[in-house]
């Protein structure tokens, strides 16, 4: 039954970018965990101009499940762009953001839901609480939350992690500039300037199950320093009313 | 006025210019009817508390071509600017200070360069500063940084007479608040490859108000925001953000199928 905008509970929102080895899996996966829930959902995916065989699973994919929408960037646009044209085609009154590389399990949404009505949150993020990743990546993954909390307060134990729940009407509202992997941190710390109360609830963490992490360590670190002291600085200008608006 | 048929708006930010803006006004119709050319005049408020609005409310009955846009929210020069700026109509506008320091009539040199060599925008740049000598050094300084940071070989980027093509200036976003505007939109425009021209003109002392202008403030503002912009310009070039637009001005651009 095709539902109406309105009636949709979790929007389940993902942007794909070349990930023919893992979409199949974890597309299946998430209807498997939304159908079981009984939750009144749709999962939007943004192809980000994928180059190998992502476009044709998905369509083949969208022919079986009716719940799942397909939004298609031109031309890669990278992970935060995708990500957010996926949210704004988003239509539930929650929308849970995920990776569709399968490091995260959206079994543990019913948790960041439950969280997120029971306290009032506007938006719960997971932390993963043993990361599946190597030494490096989870001792620079420290550093940056170190920052983040050092330039602008942001008490979390884990901003960039992937899954987090989001009231839609909140999320469909922003507008990110980061291109590619600072993206989840933004939203973070957009929100914060907000006033957005935020939660936070401790998630399992998964090795990729296939394909190729699209990141290279020190350059992704050296991206998301500088985009990290660019937006404190676009903070510290809109406090001096140099400029309107972060 | 009929939007196709104007060919000048004139856009201008006031606040709190009880003391000039009618006397302002009334020769800013005066210059551009006889000008011959097809005109209206937009203002953008500030947040005027004096007697501002009352005063052009009068000058309204009497010039029907006269508009005012008010500025919601946080005011500042930059924001009434650009409140006027979107609310005109004409093929070109003409940006200006309402204080009297700029002589309306000087737009026809620059509108003459602009048709004769087809260009986007054309700035004036002050030939003899009626301006402390501090202030005429300051923005001296403010250019060199400009051409050294953004390659924009310009006399007098924060000059407030410009013209511009109108459909072009009407799709720009800005981000600053206050006096950085003139200078951002030069470097915005130069970024996004508008053809640029300068033309010298007449500066005048204030003709009355105060100038809100405090000089180390507004340098130190526009230092800061200076800098943005080349930290800005730089992530962009790192491919780390996607657009030099603000922020929230990209919502609606990212309207993609959806099957």
């Amino acid at each position: 039954m095709k539902m109406k905008g309105k009636d949709i509970l979790i929007s389940v929102v993902a942007p794909a970018y070349n990930e023919e080895e893992n979409i199949e899996v974890v597309i299946r996966n998430c209807n498997a965990v939304l159908a079981e829930s009984g939750d009144a959902a749709e999962i939007v995916v943004c192809d980000d101009g994928s180059t190998d065989r992502t476009p044709l699973i998905l369509e083949e994919l969208r022919k079986k499940i009716e719940d799942l929408r397909v939004v298609r960037a031109a031309r890669n646009g990278g992970y935060g762009d995708a990500l957010f044209k996926a949210i704004y085609a988003s239509r539930g009154e929650y929308v849970v953001t995920l990776d569709s590389d399968g490091q995260f399990d959206l079994s543990d949404y019913p948790r960041l839901l439950e969280e997120c009505r029971r306290k009032k949150y506007d938006v719960v993020t997971g932390y993963r609480v043993t990361k599946r990743d190597s030494f490096l990546r989870v001792a620079a993954d420290r550093v940056l939350n170190l920052i983040v909390r050092g330039l602008f307060g942001l008490p979390y134990r884990d901003t960039n992690c992937a899954l987090k729940i989001f009231k839609g009407d909140l999320i469909r509202k922003v507008c990110v500039e980061a291109r590619a992997y600072p993206t989840p941190t933004e939203i973070m710390i957009r929100l914060k300037e907000q006033g957005a109360c935020i939660g936070e609830v401790a998630i399992q963490h998964y090795e990729r199950t296939g394909g190729k992490s699209h990141l290279k360590l020190f350059h992704t670190g050296w991206e998301m320093l500088l985009f990290l002291v660019y937006l404190r600085y676009k903070l510290f200008l809109k406090r001096a009313r140099i400029i309107n608006r972060i | 006025m009929d939007s196709i048929t104007t060919k000048i708006s004139v856009a201008a930010p006031v606040y709190n210019e009880e003391k000039v803006i009618e006397k302002v006004v009334r020769y800013w119709f005066e210059v551009l009817q006889e000008s011959g050319l097809s005109h209206e005049v937009v203002l953008g408020d500030g947040g005027s508390t004096d007697r501002t609005l009352e005063i052009l409310e009068r000058l309204r009955e009497e010039f029907p071509q006269l508009r005012v846009a008010r500025v919601q929210g946080a005011g500042g020069y930059g924001n009434a600017l650009f409140e006027a700026i979107y609310k005109t109509r004409g093929e070109k506008v003409v940006m200006l200070d309402a204080d009297g320091q700029f002589d309306l009539k000087d737009f026809l040199p620059l509108l003459q360069k602009m048709e004769r060599e087809d260009l986007d925008v054309v700035s004036g740049f002050r030939l003899r500063k009626n301006d402390t000598f501090l202030r005429v050094y300051a923005d001296r300084v403010l250019n060199f940084i400009v051409r050294f940071f953004f390659g924009l070989d310009q006399r007098d980027t924060n000059c407030a007479l410009k013209v511009f093509q109108g459909e072009m200036i009407r799709n720009l976003a800005i981000e600053a608040r206050a006096w950085p505007t003139p200078t951002e939109i030069m470097i915005r425009l130069h970024t996004m490859g508008w053809k640029i021209g300068e033309v010298g003109i007449r500066h005048y002392a204030r003709a009355g108000g105060e100038t809100k202008l405090n000089v180390t403030r507004t340098s130190l503002e526009m230092i800061s925001f200076l800098v943005y912009m080349k930290l800005k310009l730089f992530l962009y070039r790192k491919k780390i953000i996607n657009s030099l637009q603000p922020a929230e001005f990209r919502q609606g651009l990212m309207d993609e199928e959806c099957s």
